[in-house]
């Protein structure tokens, strides 16, 4: 079951990247599989218990696949070195200050 | 081949020795998995000798699996779709004024401290998760491995400061939390969490797909007053 779920995820992203690539958009491919994946859940029910098992393989591995991009940080060390407080700090202000915007507007707007 | 497949092996038990190492202890947002098994990977390329270059493409079969990983994510989504469909004009709002104000907030900023133009592009999709940003540069002419760079580093921060600030506030039920974690810190702040809150995560995961289709919208009307 979880091969079969995996070929399916995996047969997704990459009808996700053809579709991109046709149509010339800058929307990533996975995202437009991730679309495909929802739009199948809620048209044939039987589908979630086929992909299931291997969404949940991949789920609780997803942060095992971002290491890699992780650790090729080091390469641009030597670009940003000189920089690298200020960068941080563009960093840290501009993620709390956009995190906070999002939290403050949906808890806002939801009640 | 038999070298790939070690290296994707050693990646995994890096970061299940992280992911255990940030259990024992009581998951400290600075015991963040990633950023752990990224300087246990880092310290074991030294140790080896294994040039970075080298190593990048040795690990390509695991960055190939993201693409399938993000698909994934849909049966999170899927799970808490009633309570998806009943904050869906709040979702978008919040979403949509978010991403304007990452997009802004990182280069006015990063403008005001005369950081160089190439850094100022690069950090303009940092709210978009690494595969949008990837996508965005190369559309527009920035440089993608910077930005997917930057992009890691702003999902670690993220992951570390935002749940603590949003708790400290009281804005930390798992709806809010998910969608402005998901806004924020995408794919790493999802993971990170997904190991406390299935809720939570399935928010985050939809705020990070519709924060980098917000981005992928706004940014190219945006990129004249970029450049």
């Amino acid at each position: 079951m979880v091969t079969v779920g995996l070929i399916v995820l995996i047969l997704l992203s990459l009808a996700g990247d053809l579709a991109a690539a046709l149509l010339g958009i800058a929307v990533p491919g996975p995202i437009l599989g991730l679309a495909a994946y929802l739009a199948l859940l809620a048209a044939w029910p039987g589908f979630r218990s086929w992909t299931l098992p291997a969404a949940r393989l991949l789920t609780r591995f997803l942060g095992a696949l971002i290491v890699p991009a992780a650790v090729g940080l080091a390469a641009f060390a030597p670009f940003v070195v000189d920089v690298a407080p200020q960068l941080m700090l563009v960093i840290v202000v501009s993620t709390l200050v956009t995190g906070l915007t999002t939290a403050l507007l949906y808890a806002g707007l939801r009640r | 081949m038999i070298a790939s497949l070690a290296v994707c092996a050693a990646v995994i038990a890096a970061f299940l020795l992280a992911r255990r190492l940030a259990a024992r202890g009581n998951h400290h947002p600075l015991l963040n998995p990633i950023l752990l098994a990224a300087a246990l990977v880092g310290l074991g390329l030294w140790a080896v000798g294994l040039p970075l270059d080298r190593f990048a493409e040795l690990s390509r079969p695991l960055r190939w699996l993201l693409g399938p990983a993000i698909v994934a994510l849909g049966h999170l989504i899927w799970a808490q779709r009633a309570a998806l469909k009943a904050g869906a004009a709040p979702l978008l709002v919040a979403i949509g004024v978010g991403s304007l104000t990452g997009i802004t907030s990182a280069v006015s900023l990063a403008r005001y401290l005369q950081l160089d133009t190439t850094l100022q592009h690069a950090l303009a999709p940092k709210s978009a998760t690494s595969p949008f940003a990837i996508a965005l540069m190369e559309h527009l002419g920035g440089s993608p491995e910077l930005a997917a760079g930057l992009v890691i580093v702003t999902g670690i921060v993220g992951a570390i400061l935002l749940p603590p600030l949003l708790k400290r506030l009281r804005l930390d039920d798992a709806e809010t939390l998910g969608v402005a974690v998901g806004q924020a810190a995408h794919i790493v702040g999802t993971d990170a969490l997904g190991r406390r809150d299935a809720k939570a995560a399935a928010f985050s995961g939809l705020a990070m797909a519709l924060a980098g289709l917000a981005t992928s919208f706004l940014l190219p009307l945006l990129w004249g007053w970029l450049i």
